[in-house]
């Protein structure tokens, strides 16, 4: 598969401060990648060199091939992107809005008219598509914004915190439209500070903090590297300290913790093979009712990591 | 994927730039706003004089020179509501981040936007001097000759004040900062440059409030030349009448340098 991101060194300091630090990344066509750090990890300022909203000190960035430096009109002619909550002209209403960016980019009127309608209904603003922005909220914004990067179908989806301003509704509508996307030749590459809608939509993650790339790894490989898993087990039997410490005395058990009397988690390092054979000794000796995987992967990994890069 | 187009060239997307700009111009109040003004000063200046037992003069070119006096105020109040928070605007209101990642050159957003401030001051002026000669022709009978001359005038002094605002527009950062400078810079430092160097005899014929003269000085035949008078204390004073050709090129210098530095500044310019 070709790289349709193909970011090179790219840094950008403000005097002394270095907000990305020679940070490159490879992205693959049709790929879903979540771009995940704290605050102030250099996540926004990637995103906004890479929409031309900020120049580069140095290093290069391209996509679909093109140099998004040298060559920022060729370079976003197939890319969407909502960055941050933009804002629109206060004066047109979303048909309006869709129709000024559709033309600046070269749509013919048919297939204006007939976007229009699709991607409104997409994120549910039909019903307010005759009526000014200026008076719409940030969520209602934030749905526009989304409708407008999708209306021309782009290869290339960016995306800062797509979900930001919206309500747990609108953020669930949101992730549906993204998974939806994946039927589409599209590449999607979203920062975002919720690792579940993250997990949810992307297929690969990278992570970045003090403008420097930690890692960039499918979601699955990360999985796999993980150190330890952890599940919760409810039985039928009190769970006696007795026992608790039989259980830690397994090599696979990295930690236990009785929840409650009859409730326990248990870190263990292994496959399915390694938890099958743990929860099968705990049933033969406390009857198991119920358990469950506890606690966030992906979580894990990102605060190992940033803890780590601190 | 069956909508992807080729993205239009430079020049179209600066017409579409402009088309909407205007757009978004005449459904703004400050529209409204300034073609109540136009209408007020004509209709102030026409109704007042009969009131106060004051004639109309019978020749054409000093009727019309009396309205003509307003254009430079009328011209600033334009451009102030038209150009001076046109670039800065979109970094304070934040639209920047809805348009700066589609694939548009931020040059072409600049000249899009100067040409529906250019449009709309050239559409209101127009308009001025359609009602002002309609006037000079019901009472005096007819109208200057060079009626197109002094609007061509007119019109590029009102490019080069635009041209000023987009400046102060694309290196302030807020729409207020742009007014307040932008009108400073007309009403008061402008004005005391001038007065300081006619004071000491130097010709302000390099200073944009000093050659917009040319406006109303046009519509005078033979064209005016700078002349050496006596002042109210009985001291020669020198009156400098900017020349027609050195007015265009100091009206053309102000409209070049400030777009490049505002297109240099806007292109930097960061979100």
């Amino acid at each position: 598969m070709t790289d349709v991101i193909e970011i090179e060194g790219l840094t950008k300091t403000y005097g002394d401060f270095t907000a990305v630090n020679s940070l490159s990344l490879k992205i693959k066509k049709n790929s879903f990648v979540g771009f995940l750090g704290p605050n102030g990890a250099g996540k926004s300022t990637t995103i906004k060199m890479l929409t031309n909203l900020t120049s580069a000190t140095s290093g290069t960035a391209f996509l679909n091939g093109i140099d998004v430096v040298k060559d920022p009109k060729g370079a976003l002619t197939e890319v969407g992107a909502v960055v941050e909550t933009p804002e629109f002209y206060p004066y047109l209403t979303p048909v309006k809005s869709l129709e000024y960016i559709a033309r600046l980019r070269g749509m013919n009127k048919d297939d204006i008219v007939k976007r229009t309608t699709e991607v409104l209904e997409l994120v549910k603003m039909n019903e307010e598509k005759n009526k000014k922005i200026g008076k719409f909220s940030k969520g209602m914004k934030q749905r526009v914004a989304l409708a407008q990067a999708l209306m021309f179908e782009p290869s290339i989806l960016i995306l800062d915190e797509p979900t930001s301003g919206l309500d747990p509704r609108g953020m669930v509508e949101v992730r549906e439209i993204l998974q939806d996307l994946r039927k589409e030749d599209i590449t999607v590459f979203m920062s975002s500070h919720l690792l579940n809608e993250a997990q949810d939509i992307c297929d690969s993650v990278a992570m970045m903090n003090h403008g420097k790339l930690l890692v960039h790894s499918s979601i699955e490989d990360l999985r796999k590297g993980l150190e330890t898993n952890r599940i919760e087990i409810k039985t039928i039997g009190n769970v006696s300290d007795d026992q608790a410490n039989s259980y830690r005395g397994i090599s696979s058990v990295k930690d236990l913790e009785i929840l409650s009397e009859n409730q326990l988690a248990i870190d263990f390092k292994g496959d399915e093979e390694t938890k099958n054979l743990l929860l099968r000794k705990i049933d033969s000796e406390l009857r198991v009712i119920s358990f469950h995987e506890s606690g966030n992967p992906l979580e894990s990994l990102y605060l190992g990591m940033i803890k780590e890069s601190r | 994927m069956t909508v992807r187009q080729t993205v239009p060239s430079d020049m179209e997307q600066i017409g579409l730039v402009a088309r909407y700009e205007i757009e978004k111009s005449l459904q703004s109040r400050a529209f409204i706003g300034i073609m109540g003004l136009m209408m007020a000063v004509i209709a102030l200046m026409t109704l007042i004089r009969p009131l106060l037992g004051i004639s109309f003069s019978d020749d054409p070119i000093t009727f019309v020179q009396d309205y003509l006096n307003w254009i430079e105020i009328l011209v600033l109040i334009g451009a102030v509501a038209f150009a001076s928070g046109a670039l800065s605007s979109e970094f304070e209101k934040r639209t920047g981040l809805l348009m700066f990642p589609q694939p548009v050159k931020r040059t072409t957003y600049l000249a899009g936007k100067f040409l529906s401030s250019i449009i709309i001051l050239a559409g209101a002026l127009g308009m001025y001097y359609v009602i002002v000669c309609l006037l000079s022709l019901m009472i005096t009978g007819g109208i200057p000759a060079a009626i197109l001359l002094s609007y061509g005038f007119a019109l590029l002094y009102a490019t080069a004040v635009c041209a000023v605002a987009f400046l102060l527009s694309s290196i302030l950062k807020t729409s207020t900062a742009s007014i307040v400078a932008t009108v400073l810079i007309f009403l008061m430092v402008m004005n005391i440059i001038e007065q300081l160097l006619i004071m000491s005899s130097i010709d302000p014929a390099f200073l944009i409030s000093n050659v917009a003269g040319a406006i109303s000085y046009s519509l005078q035949s033979p064209y005016p030349s700078t002349y050496t008078g006596v002042d109210f204390r009985g001291q020669p004073s020198t009156v400098f009448i900017p020349t027609e050709a050195g007015s265009v090129l100091v009206m053309i210098g102000y409209i070049a340098v400030s777009m490049v530095i505002a297109a240099i500044m806007f292109k930097r310019r960061e979100l």
